[in-house]
């Protein structure tokens, strides 16, 4: 029973994952991160249009930090709401907002301090550190779902194969941000795929009333 | 009856009936749900669902707000802080309860 009990509270917080529609929005703000980081591979150093795209991928994190969340909430209330119902979650303890902060900050300052300590050899080993990092951050956010535990192993295995191929720098970023992207877009897609098939009937049952 | 047996009956009747334990523990884990995420995380019908909400509410433990969105209308419940602690006080109770009894 209490199994059960913790069980039932658990899977309201597994419903936003459900659809595959926060993979897929996040999967493809990742391909257009791919892309600036390439487009600045090509770019002069120096150059205005490098010093563009310098300030162009940080509004882009940010962006998508702050944008992917309702892009997402949009789609679903259209998509998904009418299908399987709505649900509003509370909003993450300070603790744990602090946290994440905190997590975010000495990532940070690792990648920094490595680049810093070993010189520009290190850069080579950055999407080591991306597949590192996003590895985790799949692990904690999937809590158990076998997706994704896929997509921290796919994160893992590209920065793995990237720091190998000694494909540092820009380029490695641009590669390792198109190689998570493309994981994330196939992975929302066939989950949004078998929600829609699961939910066929819902859809027309509501239209019908 | 002995005060062991006596606890282990002495359980919030209110929370205790299945289909309502449900209804609390979900919304126990969300702001808010709407009833149609309800129906189909219970497979309770509309009927059904409707009669125990209505048996929650009465007891204080989930609020009900109809409103709309756009044109469609929607019917929104979230648990009262004293349904929250209700729900925490039987899960505390089981949790003894099945300690006590697990020998």
């Amino acid at each position: 029973m209490k199994d059960n009990l913790d069980d039932v509270v658990e899977r309201p917080r597994r419903y936003w994952k459900e659809d595959g529609l926060a993979e897929l929005v996040i999967g493809t703000l990742f391909l257009l991160a791919a892309l600036l980081f390439y487009i600045q591979t090509l770019s002069a150093a120096g150059s205005i249009g490098r010093a563009l795209i310098d300030v162009l991928i940080p509004l882009l994190l940010v962006g998508m930090y702050l944008g992917s969340k309702r892009l997402v909430e949009m789609i679903k209330s259209r998509l998904t709401y009418p299908r399987t119902g709505y649900v509003a979650y509370r909003r993450p303890e300070r603790k744990h907002s602090r946290l994440a902060i905190a997590v975010a900050l000495t990532a940070t300052l690792l990648i920094t301090g490595v680049v810093f300590a070993v010189g520009p050899q290190a850069l080579q080993w950055i999407p080591l550190l991306d597949g590192v990092l996003l590895g985790i951050i799949f692990i904690f956010i999937g809590q158990g779902a076998v997706r994704f535990s896929v997509l921290a192993a796919v994160s893992l295995l590209s920065g793995i194969a990237l720091a190998l191929q000694q494909v540092g720098g820009y380029l490695g970023h641009a590669a390792f941000f198109g190689l998570a992207g493309l994981a994330l877009i196939v992975s929302g897609g066939l989950t949004l795929w078998s929600y829609l098939y699961r939910t066929r009937d819902l859809k027309e049952a509501a239209n019908e009333q | 009856m002995s005060n062991d047996l006596r606890n282990l009956v002495d359980v919030d009747r209110v929370i205790h009936e299945p289909a309502r334990l449900m209804i609390v523990a979900i919304l126990f884990a969300v702001e808010s749900a709407d009833f149609l995420y309800l129906q189909h995380e219970t497979g309770l019908t509309k009927g059904n669902l409707s009669s125990h909400l209505a048996r929650l509410e009465e007891a204080g433990y989930v609020e009900i707000e109809k409103t709309y969105r756009g044109k469609m209308p929607l019917t929104i419940c979230r648990l009262t802080a004293p349904g929250r602690e209700a729900f925490q006080a039987y899960r505390a109770h089981l949790k003894q309860v099945i300690d006590k009894t697990s020998g």
